[in-house]
């Protein structure tokens, strides 16, 4: 971290105990629940890399109908069932994970665009720019979670990708507090001021010590984000705002065998299945991280 | 005299995975007469605190103890907890008064909850009660000190109300575990007074856990200083401080201020206390003594009658 | 006290006006004509004109802006474009069913949250904490829509014990109706001795309540967990044990009075997660409240629905944190004075 970048010899002042990476991987090993998260975290990253080869008919996955295969219960040949299509629910289900995963990363990423630099900025430099930052965060956190993405998707057209901008404009303010609060800590660190002091320009500084030192809790906050917009995305979908038939999506699918709970139970029970373990799986991980900035769920 | 308080050979370990990880106490033996007050002195982490804490039977998770402790005649079982004796027998007051309350109750429903667990009163007697020891204890408007938060009164008055908390059930035994370090000096002095005086009233045994000298020969019948848990010194307050026969004793003596002459370089004994006390086979103090001969690092010195009523646990005692 | 909630009272103006600011912009992107919704596709284009200029689309956007503000300050918030009805009225009609699967879920959520939070931290690290520690991820992990269903599927497929959807059976009108006092159903016919149609508003409620809870639930419950881990820390849990108080006591009534009010923080932001979850609860279950008509307005792009619902969830979730805090404020005695 130190002379591969090219770090003059003050880097010396900053205080790295250990690379962020480092000490995720050392919280999340001794934490068996933690670990089952990473199990399934990895799953649906290789259903979300490799699904067409591991779908048994991966072009039913994508939603092409076969009339005459409609509602079949599970069993051998189809192991989840087929739905009202008569698709391969389990083809479906597992061509789902990447857009589910493609969403979320794309919207925390987003999020991170928006929101990392105008906390950065507004902790860093404070007073008037500072204020008018917190003021609009303030405003758009009064909106009740989800609603303002509701909102915003209603007016620009359900679809997946329009899902996506409106959860990031409803979650960048989250972004921009936490970086906020972290370089309003380390402004007054004695290796900033050091910085500061030898006439290190403000955009220099932010990037180099601002937000290196912030990138745990960040990479923690982005982790259990991803989960919390999968599920998110998945509400949307299933209100009808997010993803339109015939993509694979799980919030989707569990709307479309919904009429049919009492009879074809396996439409929807897979697919939301599938949705509740994914979103299990990063929250189980991002529950463990927690530790790392919040010391006070370390007893246990 | 009869004995209220009879620790003997007291041993603690702290266990880690079954395993013997650390032994803060290390063979401990004390007697506290009827009305009588004992001082236990000593630095950080000599184990005076764990003592009291042991007598109470409230080691914490992990700690295994040995020996005996016979309390007002009952031998204690260290298997079972006695917290029907905690309260009622013998009672804590600790340190930092500010915290030792709960802050979202009033100090007369907490005090409440003490009588009615070991007395069963109603809640009106229970208020006589109550504020009878409060006007005891010296509080001037023991009305308003009951219906009082902890945050609306200063610390010394907390004190004096731990203190009216500790009495409520009459019991035989007080720990005070350095009951007046968070005060002021007058405040202090003040609470050093209260505690004579009740006992001359009432007529229970204190420990008295403190690391101050001053405050021991102000109010303590007798003394016990701790080094590296166990009793290096002990005997009655006045032949211990006029004639201390442990070179940590003296050492401890020396250390005050009062002690040293104008314009001298403060004394300090050197070195720490040892971080671990599981590996000692000799005297634990032999590394900071001045004193120390080879015999020192090979034999552990036991506790061994001077003159009646005063022990000493040093292999020189006597000759230096 | 009351400078406290003068000043509370002025910011959640302020936020307010400026979500109403926000929601009027995002209003007016709308690509499509409101108009036309209005209208109705097969509109001739001069009866167009009528309505454009009937909802005051042909002027100025700073006008339209003073319109729009005047309308909510005055009441006047517009006729929903789908029924043609003022949505006032419309959310009028749907506000108690919401507000008492609402307030019964959150009831629930707070009551077993905290209950399994103390136990979770008795003893840190076993089998029970973990268990409970398990159960609280996957609340807040669970897609409602999905949980609501398995309930239905198990509850009124399997067993046949609960009604699948609904507020009340509809006999209940005819057999046994429900005298209003307060406009809210459920209270009502509790109020007024009415035990048929009680019993009948409690079997519905029961299933969408348990959906919505599963969020809230898990949140309170870690909150308690580490709030009561913090406390057990304290010196005066020690000075409980060193005067032989009962455990039960101890952690029951001394250290959970500590731990409630750092739980009542997250209470607020729970209350907000169940707001929107009702929105697709109430598909579910078939509530007639205000999530489900906000779904379909949504869906519609009804924009003047869409502005009332907004507007009044912003200020419900003001009013659920204001009365976090105040019942922060009781619990402390602390914060009493300042």
């Amino acid at each position: 971290m130190t002379s591969a970048s090219g770090v003059p010899p003050l880097a010396a002042f900053v205080p790295l105990g250990e690379r962020p990476f480092t000490r995720i991987r050392r919280v999340l090993a001794r934490d068996p629940m933690a670990m089952v998260g990473v199990a399934i975290v990895v799953l649906v990253l290789v259903l979300a890399l490799f699904g067409q080869w591991i779908a048994p008919y991966p072009e039913q996955g994508l939603g092409s109908p076969r009339p005459s295969l409609r509602g079949l219960a599970p069993g051998a040949e189809y192991l989840f069932g087929t739905d009202q299509l008569g698709r391969d629910v389990l083809s479906r289900i597992i061509m789902g994970a990447r857009p589910a995963l493609l969403i979320s990363v794309f919207v925390v990423l987003l999020a991170m665009v928006i929101g990392i630099p105008l906390g950065a900025i507004a902790g860093y430099r404070g007073g008037w720019v500072d204020q008018v930052l917190m003021r609009v965060t303030e405003v758009f956190q009064s909106f009740p979670p989800l609603l303002l993405a509701m909102v915003t998707v209603a007016i620009l057209g359900p679809s997946l990708v329009n899902a996506g901008i409106a959860l990031a404009v409803s979650w960048w303010p989250w972004y921009a507090r936490l970086v906020r609060a972290e370089a309003q800590s380390l402004r007054g660190r004695p290796f900033v001021e050091a910085a500061r002091a030898i006439g290190v320009p403000t955009w220099r500084i932010i990037p180099r010590h601002i937000l290196r030192n912030s990138l745990t809790p960040i990479l923690v906050q982005a982790t259990v984000d991803i989960g919390s917009v999968v599920l998110a995305a998945g509400a949307l979908a299933f209100i009808g705002l997010g993803a339109q038939p015939p993509e694979p999506d799980w919030g989707l699918m569990v709307a479309e065998g919904r009429g049919l709970i009492f009879t074809q139970w396996w439409i929807s029970t897979f697919p939301g299945l599938a949705l509740f373990v994914t979103v299990l799986g990063f929250n189980l991980i991002g529950d463990s991280l927690r530790d790392i900035f919040d010391p006070r769920s370390v007893k246990r | 005299m009869s004995e209220l308080l009879v620790v003997d050979d007291l041993t603690v370990t702290f266990l880690e995975r079954g395993k013997p990880k650390n032994r803060p106490l290390r063979g401990i033996s004390l007697t506290i007469g009827e009305g009588e007050i004992l001082g236990v002195v000593g630095e950080t982490g000599c184990g005076k605190t764990l003592t009291g804490l042991a007598v109470l039977g409230l080691l914490p998770q992990g700690a295994q103890p040995n020996g005996r402790i016979v309390l007002d005649g009952v031998e204690q079982d260290f298997t079972k907890p006695s917290a029907d004796t905690r309260g009622r027998i013998v009672s804590l007051v600790f340190q930092n008064p500010g915290t030792a309350f709960n802050p979202v109750f009033t100090i007369g429903a907490q005090m409440r909850d003490v009588i009615r667990r070991h007395r069963g009163l109603r809640r009106g007697e229970a208020r006589e009660h109550i504020l009878h020891y409060l006007a005891e204890v010296g509080l001037p408007d023991p009305d308003r000190v009951y219906r009082s938060f902890p945050h609306e009164l200063s610390g010394g008055m907390l004190q004096r109300a731990m203190i009216a908390m500790a009495l409520l059930c009459e019991p035989r035994l007080l720990v005070l575990d350095e009951p007046t370090t968070a005060l002021d000096v007058t405040i202090a002095k003040q609470i050093l007074q209260l505690i004579r005086r009740l006992r001359d009233q009432f007529g229970f045994g204190v420990l008295f856990i403190t690391h101050n000298l001053g405050v021991v020969n102000e109010l303590c019948d007798r003394l016990a200083v701790l080094y590296a848990g166990r009793v290096v010194e002990s005997g009655p307050t006045a032949e211990v401080l006029q004639d201390p026969q442990h070179p940590y004793t003296r050492g401890l003596l020396n250390a005050l201020p009062s002690r040293q002459t104008p314009g001298s370089p403060l004394e300090a004994i050197p070195g720490a206390v040892p971080g671990n006390l599981l590996a000692v086979t000799a005297c634990a103090f032999a590394d900071r003594c001045r004193y120390a001969i080879a015999a020192c690092r090979e034999i552990d010195p036991l506790l061994e009658e001077l003159s009646a009523g005063h022990g000493v646990a040093c292999i020189r005692a006597g000759e230096i | 006290m009351t400078l406290f909630l003068l000043k509370r009272v002025g910011t959640s103006a302020i936020v307010l006006f400026s979500l109403s600011v926000i929601v009027f912009l995002l209003t007016r992107l709308i690509p499509s004509n409101p108009a036309v919704i209005y209208a109705g596709p097969k509109a001739r284009p001069e009866e167009l004109a009528r309505v454009t200029a009937e909802l005051g689309l042909d002027q100025p956007l700073y006008l339209q802006f003073f319109r729009y503000l005047g309308g909510l300050v005055t009441g006047d918030w517009g006729n929903s474009l789908a029924t043609k009805r003022p949505v006032l009225d419309e959310l009028a009609l749907r506000t108690p069913a919401t507000l008492e699967l609402l307030a019964v879920a959150m009831l629930f959520a707070l009551v077993v949250g905290v209950i399994l939070g103390v136990i979770a931290a008795r003893r840190p690290g076993r089998i029970l904490d973990m268990v409970i520690r398990f159960l609280s991820i996957g609340g807040v992990s669970m897609p409602a829509f999905w949980l609501g269903l398995l309930l239905q599927v198990f509850f009124v497929g399997a067993l046949g014990i609960l009604p699948a959807t609904g507020q009340f059976s509809t006999e209940i009108k005819y057999l046994s109706p429900i005298t209003s006092v307060t406009g809210f159903p459920l209270l009502d016919s509790l109020l007024t001795g009415n035990w048929v149609a009680y019993s009948d508003g409690l079997a519905h409620v029961i299933l969408p309540a348990l959906t919505l809870a599963a969020y809230p639930l898990g949140l309170i419950a870690r909150m308690t967990r580490a709030s009561m881990l913090d406390v057990a820390e304290q010196d005066f849990v020690f000075t409980a044990r060193a005067y032989g108080l009962r455990e039960g006591l101890i952690r029951w009534k001394l250290a959970l009075r500590n731990a409630l009010p750092p739980t009542m923080t997250i209470v607020g932001l729970a209350a907000a997660y169940t707001l929107t979850g009702t929105f697709y609860v109430e598909i579910v279950f078939n509530w007639p409240g205000i999530g489900q008509f906000a779904a379909g307005a949504m869906l519609a792009v009804d924009y003047p629905a869409i502005v009332a619902i907004t507007m009044l969830s912003a200020a419900g979730y003001l009013v659920a944190n204001l009365v976090v805090d105040i019942v922060q404020a009781r619990l402390d005695p602390r914060a009493r004075l300042s």
